[in-house]
């Protein structure tokens, strides 16, 4: 059995004393690749943030890598590619090498400057998402899909366990989608990176994920065959409401072998 | 023409001249990028308040300027904090307050005279060894702080969320840059003067910025860019007789235009 990455046990939280999320339990496994769905404020968001300690619980317990988050130490182990991450100011005068080298913090130390390790740690993330022409280029210079290239290479840098990703694909092109997925499922299938992705594009991401969990009214449904998740009617008004019942994105796509229109 | 470094205060000047030619625009790219240009603005409102409660208390302004602009600076972090959805309201909120306090003291201690003139536009002839001896103080302390947090402050200034789950203590960090936009404008009011001081940390940082370069090139061209500003101000001033502040920055706005100019000519429109 693979080890626990994520354990998730009674966990409630909210805003203003309004829960949003109750009484949530999950458990994510080392080598997992977890599609987390759910409309606008079901607290996809959020759940992520707890889970990075960004959020402090109500109530319930979330364990990292075995560890209580209280006492978990290992963040280097984590990766985290922030929602709308393209949107960050990108007239910033920073070379895609200097954004990527930023996140060695805990590695490099404070005080000191990076070493010839640090900087080949940086090439080698570049060489995976396949910007290392480019790492002298400002990072205002590239397109919608490199920038969150250049994010995911950040997060790369100090070869995490886990890697979370909040809407990655937003504003960037279908070709650009395409090659973020792939990358995403090469991170996962060769380098054994637990994932976990948040995304509103349901069809693409249950073709994709091995595993998918949709956040609504303050619940979560965890379904261990997304293509479960899509074949049924029931599951899709239970997670997005009644007023929608299927999702049609006119191209066909294959999961496990099986064939369906998504 | 270097007969003129005959004069003890020429040289002081100078001297003074080019520490904050280099201080200015070092703290100034920080604060431009986090888009707190205006912080400068309301620091060095704040200032004249330091120098006139420094004034009508008979000790160094420049030490009033500087206790009353760290005082400002933890406000404004703090404030930045309760409004994080309109953080330029903390600047606003500052700037006002800080020139109510100074027309209130300038007032009070009946100071509207041509002392407080050299606080506000600068002046060559008044930097006498005291005031080089504080500048190079607090000059040291700016240049070895970014020095030593160069990755933190670049980190905290390019994305905050990113930066605090990498393990930087950003809260700390920002407090550490709104102090030493304080030293740096208490160290520039003697020669740039308080009205002019945002100028040269905002001017040189933009002409840099239209270079397009990575992040410590834009540092370096920045400082350049400032101390030729501040060199040929200066030595325009010393030759017309003028106030310094206004000859520095408007030689740091020369070179801004003739960047704009080059650019738009090279790429057929400005970027």
């Amino acid at each position: 059995m693979s080890a626990t990455v994520i354990k998730v046990q009674d966990l409630s939280f909210g805003y203003n004393a309004k829960p949003i999320l109750n009484n949530i339990n999950l458990r994510v496994n080392a080598g997992d690749f977890l599609g987390l769905i759910g409309p606008n404020g079901s607290a996809k968001t959020t759940f992520i943030k707890l889970i990075l300690g960004i959020l402090k619980p109500w109530r319930g317990q979330i364990r990292l890598f075995d560890q209580d988050i209280t006492v978990f130490k290992r963040w280097d182990k984590i990766g985290y590619l922030a929602q709308r991450a393209a949107s960050v100011n990108i007239g910033f005068p920073a070379t895609v090498e200097e954004v990527v080298a930023a996140n060695l913090y805990r590695q490099v130390g404070p005080f000191r400057a990076p070493k010839k390790t640090h900087w080949s740690k940086v090439q080698s993330a570049l060489e995976t998402v396949g910007l290392i022409n480019k790492r002298k280029c400002l990072i205002g210079n590239l397109s919608g899909g490199e920038v969150q290239k250049v994010f995911i290479a950040r997060a790369l840098v100090n070869e995490p366990a886990l890697f979370l990703l909040d809407e990655p694909t937003v504003g960037v092109d279908l070709k650009g989608q395409e090659g973020l997925y792939e990358l995403l499922d090469q991170l996962n299938k060769q380098w054994h990176i637990t994932i976990i992705l948040i995304s509103h594009d349901v069809g693409v991401v249950t073709a994709r994920v091995k595993r998918l969990a949709c956040l609504n009214d303050t619940q979560i449904f965890v379904f261990d065959q997304p293509f479960d998740f899509l074949s049924s009617p029931d599951n899709l008004a239970k997670v997005y409401g009644q007023g929608m019942q299927t999702l049609i994105h006119c191209h066909q796509v294959n999961c496990k072998g099986r064939s369906f229109n998504a | 023409m270097l007969e003129i470094f005959q004069y003890d205060f020429i040289r002081h000047a100078f001297m003074a001249g080019l520490i904050i030619g280099i201080i200015c625009p070092l703290i100034g790219l920080f604060i431009v990028l986090k888009r707190l240009s205006m912080i400068g603005d309301a620091l060095s409102h704040v200032s004249l308040a330091g120098v006139a409660a420094g004034m009508l208390l008979g000790i160094y302004p420049v030490y009033g300027a500087l206790i009353l602009m760290l005082l400002a600076g933890l406000i404004i972090e703090r404030l930045r904090n309760t409004y994080q959805q309109y953080a330029e309201l903390a600047i606003a909120v500052v700037l006002s307050s800080g020139m109510s306090l100074a027309v209130i003291l300038l007032s009070a201690g009946r100071s509207f005279n041509t002392s407080i003139f050299t606080y506000l536009f600068g002046s060559i002839l008044t930097v006498n060894e005291h005031d080089l001896f504080t500048i190079g103080i607090l000059g040291i302390i700016i240049v070895a702080t970014v020095v030593f947090l160069r990755k933190e402050l670049f980190f905290v200034t390019f994305e905050e969320e990113a930066a605090r789950l990498a393990g930087v203590p950003v809260t700390l960090i920002n407090l550490i840059l709104i102090l030493l936009t304080a030293c740096t404008i208490a160290a520039t009011i003697r020669i740039v003067g308080m009205l002019l001081t945002s100028s040269l940390m905002v001017i040189p940082v933009a002409t840099s910025l239209q270079l397009k370069k990575g992040f410590y090139h834009s540092l370096i061209f920045a400082v350049l860019f400032s101390l030729l500003a501040v060199i040929g101000g200066l030595i325009l001033a010393i030759y017309l007789n003028l106030a310094p502040g206004g000859t520095i920055v408007f030689f740091s706005v020369l070179m801004l235009l003739f960047v704009l100019l080059m650019r738009a000519k090279l790429l057929g429109r400005p970027q």
